[in-house]
């Protein structure tokens, strides 16, 4: 948990960005636009990730956490 | 050849364009010398030991059906089958183990005896292809499906890849009829089993391997385990097991979809079971269907005394549990399974009059809550005899199970500490197993909105894009920690 504490304000801001992506696409008539966002934002987070040097642990435990939102 | 590893991830691929690149006369050959390449990554010799099987029930099927009217040979016949075809099975899984059991009681009465194990090898599925080799041949003694005479054919319905090592365990009529048949490419099938595919990965990757290695911290140094992390380990081995075989039978499911053939299902949310006899129709549908048809109705099933009818439950899972390996616990594991069922039975007619008697409603939510939450427990404890490596082994983890318990704050993080379980650990865990569950639940199918099918569809592409990085990165992350593993069910 390391990079994620070190770095907690962007990473809590984007976890919000991606949450609400997955709240919007639930909630709009037009789902793919909402779904191609949070797809971005999943890469942006990935390379954001590499960039602090997060573990695998770290991003797979975000990663999980998207889908369960996604899925909830 | 194992499905989670990079080898399969270039095999698959290859075989995909020859299949539907080839003339779909020459279509079988591919197919064949594919399964036996898959086969053959583990071992050149074990070949020969599918092929005696393969040669020995193809004559045996093509004579039962040359002597349908003489039922002297036909039944000569399939007692031949029957004998080589278990013989080798006997010889290669259960001899060691009888062995070792006669030596050992011997010694108890003081004989002094000589171990006279051999030093064999366990063939990958053996257990598996002898029991679908034998479906097929019973099936054409019963006249219920023809005798194949293309022995390429045959030898494909024994060894197709994608079922050959852990199922699911076909029968003749589902599987031959489409081998034979020509598939062309369809999105249609590609696309459910590509997802299928997808979801098994996760279930072994993410959620059965993950969870792998905390099970193996308490089971493999019982020694050291508390009650708790035995408790814990325990609850996520039945998670383990479920994902483990279910996931290589979704991998497997997918693959043969892809080619426009569908295997049968063999998992059904066994969990939400509630009862034992429901929990046997959910897990390992292949192998139950297997036993109801071929020994328990034929020692009578259910339409006999009650004594006969507790008699053949008892049987089947006293083999079944014989069948998952060759160790007293497995043993034990199936007795304790017919002890449920039989137990389950003597007890359902009290049971309604007490439910009667008490004005509860048997179809209530909470009584089917608390009925499946009994069934989990029951099965759950049934697993620890199944996961424990010995004898030894299961008395010292009964005993941690049953008595050692305290209701501190160190005693907590000491079980934690036993497991190597973290808070994100943790974390991982519970996310994956709900994810996973979902998946199971709506097969990840967009749940249905005002949106168009193509935006449905888009929105269920991405989500599948999520779950193959999430494998990627939990792939990663074991190979990292050397934590890859094969499947628990290719040693049986």
């Amino acid at each position: 948990m390391d990079a994620i504490l070190a770095h907690p304000l962007p990473v809590i801001a984007l976890l919000i960005a991606i949450f609400a992506t997955h709240i919007l696409e639930a909630r709009a008539a037009q789902k793919g636009n909402w779904a191609a966002l949070g797809f971005v934002l999943h890469l942006v987070m990935i390379v954001f990730f590499v960039f602090i040097g997060a573990t695998l642990e770290e991003l797979l435990l975000v990663l999980l956490l998207s889908a369960v939102v996604a899925l909830a | 050849m194992i499905f989670n590893s990079l080898e399969f991830l270039i095999f698959y691929p290859m075989v995909l364009l020859l299949y539907f690149t080839l003339p779909k006369k020459y279509r079988w050959m591919m197919l064949l010398a594919a399964s036996a390449f898959f086969y053959l990554y583990w071992s050149v010799k074990l070949i020969f030991l599918i092929l005696f099987t393969i040669v020995i029930s193809y004559t045996a099927a093509i004579l039962i059906e040359k002597y349908k009217d003489n039922l002297v040979l036909k039944r000569t016949c399939l007692v031949v089958t029957l004998v080589a075809c278990f013989g080798v099975l006997f010889f290669f899984k259960y001899f060691n183990f009888l062995a070792d059991s006669v030596v050992s009681v011997a010694n108890l009465f003081g004989a002094g005896w000589d171990d006279f194990s051999l030093n064999l090898i366990l063939p990958v599925g053996i257990s598996f292809y002898t029991f679908q080799t034998l479906s097929f041949v019973i099936d054409v003694y019963r006249g219920n499906v023809p005798a194949e005479r293309h022995f390429g054919y045959y030898a494909l319905y024994v060894t197709f890849f994608p079922q050959l090592v852990a199922g699911p365990i076909e029968r003749p009529e589902n599987l031959i009829p489409q081998l034979h048949a020509d598939h062309d490419f369809s999105w249609d099938n590609a696309i459910p089993g590509l997802r299928k595919m997808i979801i098994g990965f996760f279930k072994k990757v993410v959620v059965a391997d993950l969870i792998a290695t905390y099970v193996n911290a308490v089971y493999n140094s019982p020694d050291t385990a508390r009650g708790l992390s035995v408790l814990i380990a325990t609850m996520l081995f039945a998670v383990q097991i479920y994902c483990d075989f279910a996931g290589y039978t979704d991998i497997a499911i997918g693959c043969a979809q892809i080619m426009g053939i569908k295997l049968m299902q063999n998992f059904d949310r066994p969990y939400i079971s509630t009862s034992i006899k429901e929990f046997w129709r959910r897990w390992h549908i292949s192998l139950s269907s297997w036993f109801m048809d071929y020994l328990y109705f034929p020692l009578g099933g259910s339409r006999c005394s009650r004594p006969r009818h507790l008699f053949n439950l008892c049987v089947v899972f006293l083999v079944s549990g014989l069948w998952h390996g060759a160790a007293w616990t497995f043993v034990i594991w199936g007795a304790l399974h017919a002890f449920y069922q039989v137990v389950g039975i003597l007890l359902k007619k009290p049971k309604a009059q007490l439910y009667a008697k008490l004005g509860i409603d048997e179809s209530a939510p909470w009584v089917q809550t608390m009925r499946r939450v009994i069934t989990f427990i029951l099965v759950d404890f049934a697993w620890i005899f199944f996961r424990a490596n010995s004898f030894s082994d299961l008395a010292k983890l009964m005993k941690r199970l049953f008595t050692d318990w305290e209701f501190t704050y160190a005693y907590i993080a000491d079980s934690f500490a036993a497991m190597d379980l973290t808070v994100v650990a943790v974390g991982i865990i519970l996310a994956a197993i709900f994810i996973m569950n979902r998946m199971d639940i709506t097969d990840l199918t967009p749940a249905p909105s005002d949106g168009t099918p193509e935006d449905r569809s888009a929105v269920a592409s991405i989500r599948y894009t999520y779950l193959i990085w999430i494998i990627a990165v939990a792939w990663l992350l074991l190979l990292i920690g050397d934590g890859a593993s094969s499947f628990i069910y290719f040693q049986f």
